[in-house]
């Protein structure tokens, strides 16, 4: 053990500056292995004294040995000696955890614990010494007092440590001298006795020897006290000294750090004066606005472009100085104060100066009327194009931009002041304008009236019924011309601002101007009225070029309005920045500390303000053209007055602008007013429609006439025809449809009515002649809507027709009718044909009789007066039509001769008995008499 | 005869015309054309009595909005239609209902909520207790109803004669003749 001991020291220790105090050599607690580790104590040997527990191992080859692991003696929690009765060579150490080790022997294991445990008394405070337990008593008595006696005699730990050793190697020189010493005893070993003797005698001769020389050396140990003293004179004063020079260096220290203070403080007043001086640069720099601005705001000339360029700029840059956000206090800031007021002072300067020299060019703007007398003059449809106003306009858009965060008020102020004024503007050209498109109109149907078309209007056409007395139609004209005098007396009146007499004057003048046209035009109606169709179909086309002349003006019209307003819009929108951008508006409600600013909130708000937008730029599009809804419905119902069926026109032209403008844009202000002209329109066109229905419902016919095609069904194959080029590819279709489905059910209602009325000519032809004649319309007009209404109207021709056909026809050979009707009578009780011509009533005599009495001539007299009869009751241009009523006579005649022929040859076989005139005969009558006419 | 001015009124494409037109003439409308305007009149037997009623489709699309206080100061009784399937056309109502209150200047007028388009229970998005809802806010009728599968349409009708018929009893004055739309 001594040996492993050494060679621990040795190979681990000493290089270590370590000294190696206990060693025991262990194996794991159960394990089978062979004890081949060291748990060693060691202590460092340089101040301050460390203590560690290391485990070692001996390599399996040679005699190296390597520290496995090291703790501080201070880690050490617990040692457990697990000896409480018996003893073991376990034992446990608890570190961060617990170890169990096996010693190789108890006393081994013993010494190694009292060597911990001592260690930990020499080393460690009390309070984190650990805990000694199942250890026996004696081990731990033992050391303590080995301890305490150490103590008592030194602090060093040098003797005190030797005393712990039991064993030292013995240096060279001892071991000569026991070797020496042993050989010099040669029996020693014989005669141990003489030896312990020889031993203890030389001791007590060393003893002696010994005091001698400690008496002896008393006078130097004086003198080394002496000496000691002299040193420790020496040091206290050497002390003092020291002491002084700390003193001296303690001043020096305490200036040092004066004088490091006070360099850090310079360094942050400089920091802070650089800071001040960049924040100042910057305020300067922020607040800053250029003599050239100043000068710009002050006294640029806005007329110009370059003055507004400079006025453009230098507004920007006052704005930017005056949004800069200053840090709290800073406005307290003299300096800073009188730089804002300059600004506010400036921005209100300008803003006045801005406001009144825009004021004035709106004025100028307005006063101005360009063209207007030329519109006049040259009866041009055109209205004056506000393009350069809004040229001249557009430089100032940033200034108005710059305003309308600068001032709210006079930004608002000058809204209002251009609205205004634009209006009046607008007002004025507008109502020019409109002025000339009536005065077109009229002059459209004065030439037409020159020309001297019969047909001025179609009021009159609405009005079908046959008996309207000629006082009424005429009282009627009157109306219409007197409506249409009030309107020019209107278009000059309005200029001219005749005084309230002057106006009658002019008005009767006017009034019997028209008047000598209007009885002109009575008599072209009458004379048309009795003229019957084919005329009024040329009449209609030529009132068709008349309405489409109507409707091209018309459209002119809206053509020139709708660029005049959306250029306006756009304008308005770019000048006065009416956009989401620069909006203000706020969502009501929406306070702004509770922001909503989830995607959706984000979105509700933008398309709240995009609401908001659509509908400031609208009120003031509405304010500006003020004039045009009034003035428009006017002339709506100006062209309703003029011609009802204008509304027809309208409203397909109106109708197709409004969707044009819905899908432009449908909150804005043209959609707007164009719809609320539609409605006006649909509600002319309804009353329209109505009328149209009520006409047809008092039709009545005249006493003693012949009945023909009724006007009133003439009047709708017009009224379609017309509607039909008109409203072809319309959008609205719908509407026209319903018209036709409402108008139609009335004309059914009244044909039938009014066949009932009908005394000279028989019901039957009054209906089949109408139904025929819408047939024929309805077949070339092909309007998908009325499809239903067309199989309606061939059914009830064909019906009527055939009714007359056989009331007409009736039986034209009486007696051979009722002979075969008693034939087939018999045949059909079973009696077979073959024997018919046995019974007595329907003998082959009887028969003969019959027939003799219808000859060729008599029949082709008696259908001579029928014919005559079918002329006279149907309309005298309808030859057509009374061809085929002939061919369906010629047609049911042969029928019945077939019926004839076909019995006599069943039941009368090889009697070689005919009719008195042959199929070929019967043709040739009916076709002599359709020709002779 | 007495005869009652009712005025049909919602969103465009909710079926306003629709349920008319099912209603006076009986046919359901595939095609879908925005109304301007349209007029109808129906004679019709209502609680023991005859009646002429006399229907205003209006227009839902915004344009043809502006005249909308005239017909609903004529207006008697309102159907107020919105769509099953259409979140907006049942929002927009609420609007329209004070806008009719405001011209009239009462709280209370012969009205009913109608959600339409029933028979398109696939496509719903209002649900029926939603209509349910306002109608009590209201203390209107409420109706789902379908022009296409004839559900409900002439129940409309004939609730807002009964409305009208407890709330004004039929006055005993001689009977005005009803003027027609006056031409300008
Ligand atoms: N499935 C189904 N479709 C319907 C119903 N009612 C209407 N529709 C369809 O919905 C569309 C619009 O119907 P309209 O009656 O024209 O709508 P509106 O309310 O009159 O529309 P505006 O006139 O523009 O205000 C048409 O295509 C109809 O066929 C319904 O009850 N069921
Ligand atoms: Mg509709």
């Amino acid at each position: 053990m001594a040996a492993i001991k050494h060679a621990l020291q040795r190979d681990v220790f000493t290089p270590n500056q370590e000294r190696l105090l206990g060693v025991v050599h262990v194996g794991k607690t159960g394990g089978k292995k062979k004890k081949s580790s060291f748990l060693c104590a060691s202590v460092t040997t340089e101040r301050p004294v460390e203590v560690y527990i290391s485990r070692i191992k001996r390599q399996e080859k040679g005699e190296t040995y390597k520290k496995q692991k090291t703790w501080q003696l201070k880690e050490l929690k617990i040692v457990n000696g697990k000896e409480s009765d018996k003893q073991t060579t376990d034992f446990d150490l608890q570190f961060d955890k617990n170890f169990k080790w096996s010693a190789s022997s108890v006393a081994e294991k013993h010494t190694f614990l009292a060597c911990l445990w001592k260690l930990c008394h020499r080393y460690l405070p009390r309070q984190s010494k650990p805990t000694f337990a199942n250890i026996p008593q004696s081990l731990l008595e033992v050391s303590v007092s080995g301890t305490e006696t150490s103590r008592g005699t030194s602090n060093l730990p040098g003797p005190d440590e030797d005393a712990l050793e039991d064993y030292q190697a013995l240096t060279d020189q001892e071991e000569t001298d026991l070797e020496r010493m042993i050989t010099e005893c040669e029996f020693a070993i014989s005669d141990a006795e003489a030896f312990s003797n020889s031993l203890s005698r030389d001791l007590s001769v060393l003893d002696g020897q010994n005091i001698h020389s400690i008496m002896g050396s008393e006078v130097q140990v004086n003198s080394l006290m002496l000496l000691l003293d002299n040193a420790l004179n020496e040091v206290s004063e050497i002390e003092a000294r020291l002491d002084d020079y700390d003193l001296m260096v303690g001043a020096i220290a305490s200036q040092m750090g004066q004088m490091k203070n006070q360099e850090s403080f310079i360094q942050i007043t400089n920091k802070n004066h650089s800071r001040l001086l960049e924040e100042l640069d910057k305020l300067v720099m922020q607040l800053d606005l250029s003599k050239g601005h100043v000068k710009a705001l002050r006294e640029a000339n806005l007329k110009h472009d370059s003055g507004i360029e400079a006025c453009t700029s230098a507004a920007e840059a006052l704005q930017q100085a005056m949004e800069v956000e200053l840090p709290k206090g800073l406005s307290k800031l003299q300096a800073v104060s009188d730089q804002q007021k300059l600004f506010d002072t400036l921005r209100q300067m300008f803003a006045k100066r801005l406001y009144e020299h825009l004021i004035t060019v709106f004025a100028k703007q307005g006063s101005e009327h360009p063209g207007s007398s030329l519109t006049k003059q040259t009866n041009e449809l055109k209205l004056p194009k506000h393009f350069p106003y809004h040229r001249d306009l557009l430089p100032y858009k940033q200034l108005i931009l710059w305003l309308k965060v600068a001032d709210k008020t006079k930004y608002t102020q000058l809204c209002t002041v251009y609205t205004q004024n634009l209006n009046k503007l607008y007002s004025q050209e507008i109502k020019d304008f409109l002025t000339t498109a009536k005065q077109r109109f009229i002059q459209q149907a004065n030439i037409d009236e020159d020309i001297g078309s019969a047909a001025l209007r179609a009021t009159s056409r609405s009005t079908l019924a046959l008996n309207t007395a000629a006082f009424d139609s005429q009282s009627r004209r009157l109306t219409l011309s007197k409506k249409l005098s009030s309107s020019i007396k209107n278009l000059s009146g309005s200029q001219q601002n005749l005084a309230v007499k002057e106006k009658k004057k002019l008005f009767g003048s006017t009034q019997s101007l028209v008047k000598p046209k209007s009885k002109k035009l009575r008599i072209g109606h009458k004379k048309r009225g009795l003229a019957a169709s084919r005329e009024s179909l040329a009449a209609s086309d030529f009132e068709l070029s008349d309405r489409e002349k109507f409707s091209s003006t018309f459209r002119e019209v809206l053509s020139e309005l709708e660029p005049t307003c959306q250029d306006e819009e756009r304008f308005l929108t770019k000048f006065f920045h009416l956009n989401v951008e620069s909006a203000d508006t706020m969502m009501p409600g929406g306070s702004d500390d509770e922001e909503d600013d989830t995607e959706q909130g984000v979105a509700s708000r933008k398309k709240y303000q995009e609401a908001q937008v659509t509908k400031d730029i609208r009120r003031m599009m509405t304010e500006i053209f003020s004039i045009v809804e009034p003035e428009l419905s006017q002339l709506v119902a100006f062209g309703e007055e003029l011609d009802p069926l204008n509304s027809l026109n309208m409203l397909v032209v109106i109708g197709q602008r409004v969707t044009q403008a819905q899908q432009d844009n449908d909150g804005s202000f043209l959609a707007k007013m164009l719809g609320n002209c539609l409605i006006e329109v649909k509600r002319n066109f309804d009353n329209f429609v109505r009328n149209k229905v009520d006409a047809v419902e008092d039709a009545h016919l005249g006493k003693n006439k012949k009945c023909g095609i009724l006007p009133f069904v003439q009047d709708f194959e017009d009224f379609v025809e017309l509607a039909e080029s008109i409203f072809r590819d319309s959008e609205r279709r719908t509407d026209i449809d319903k018209a036709y489905k409402s108008l139609i059910k009335s004309v059914f209602q009244a044909i039938e009515r009014v066949a009932g009325e009908s005394h000279k000519t028989p019901p039957e032809v009054v209906m089949f002649e109408n139904y025929h004649h819408l047939l024929n319309c309805l077949s070339s007009l092909k309007i998908a809507s009325l499809d239903q209404e067309k199989r309606d109207v061939k059914l009830r021709y064909n019906n009527y027709l055939d009714s007359y056909v056989t009331s007409m026809l009736g039986r034209p050979l009486e007696k051979l009718s009722n002979f075969f009707e008693g034939v087939e009578q018999v045949i059909e009780t079973g009696v077979r044909p073959e024997e018919v011509g046995f019974q007595l009533k329907f003998s082959k005599q009887e028969l003969r009789k019959c027939i003799k009495e219808y000859s060729g001539k008599d029949v082709k007299k008696g259908l001579e007066s029928l014919h005559h009869k079918i002329v006279k009751h149907t309309a005298e241009n309808e030859n057509r039509l009374q061809r085929v009523v002939w061919q369906h006579m010629q047609e049911e005649f042969i029928r019945q001769y077939k019926r004839f022929e076909d019995l006599i040859s069943k039941c009368y076989p090889e009697s070689h008995i005919s009719l008195e005139f042959t199929i070929e005969n019967v043709l040739q009558y009916f076709s002599d008499i359709a020709y002779s006419q | 005869m007495r005869e009652y001015k009712l005025v049909v009124l919602g969103s465009g494409g909710v079926g306003k015309s629709a349920l008319t037109v099912q209603f006076v003439q009986g046919i359901f409308v595939e095609k879908y054309d925005p109304t301007i305007e349209d007029s109808y009149r129906k004679q019709v037997e209502a609680e023991n009595q005859q009646c002429m009623l006399e229907i205003l489709d209006t227009a839902g699309t915004e344009q043809f909005t502006a005249m909308r206080d005239l017909y609903m100061k004529n207006g008697q009784g309102f159907v107020l239609v919105y769509s099953i399937t259409s979140q907006a056309s049942f929002n927009d109502l609420s609007d329209l209902r004070e806008q009719i209150l405001r011209v009239k200047d009462t709280d209370e007028v012969p009205m009913i909520l109608v959600g339409n388009k029933c028979d398109l229970e696939d496509e719903r998005i209002v649900t029926r207790e939603q209509g349910e809802q306002l109608a009590k806010e209201w203390r209107s009728s409420f109706l789902e109803t379908s022009a296409k599968s004839k559900i409900n349409v002439e129940n409309i009708f004939f609730d807002l004669v009964k409305q009208i018929n407890k709330k004004t009893p039929e006055p005993k004055r001689k009977k005005k003749k009803s003027s027609g739309c006056a031409l300008l």
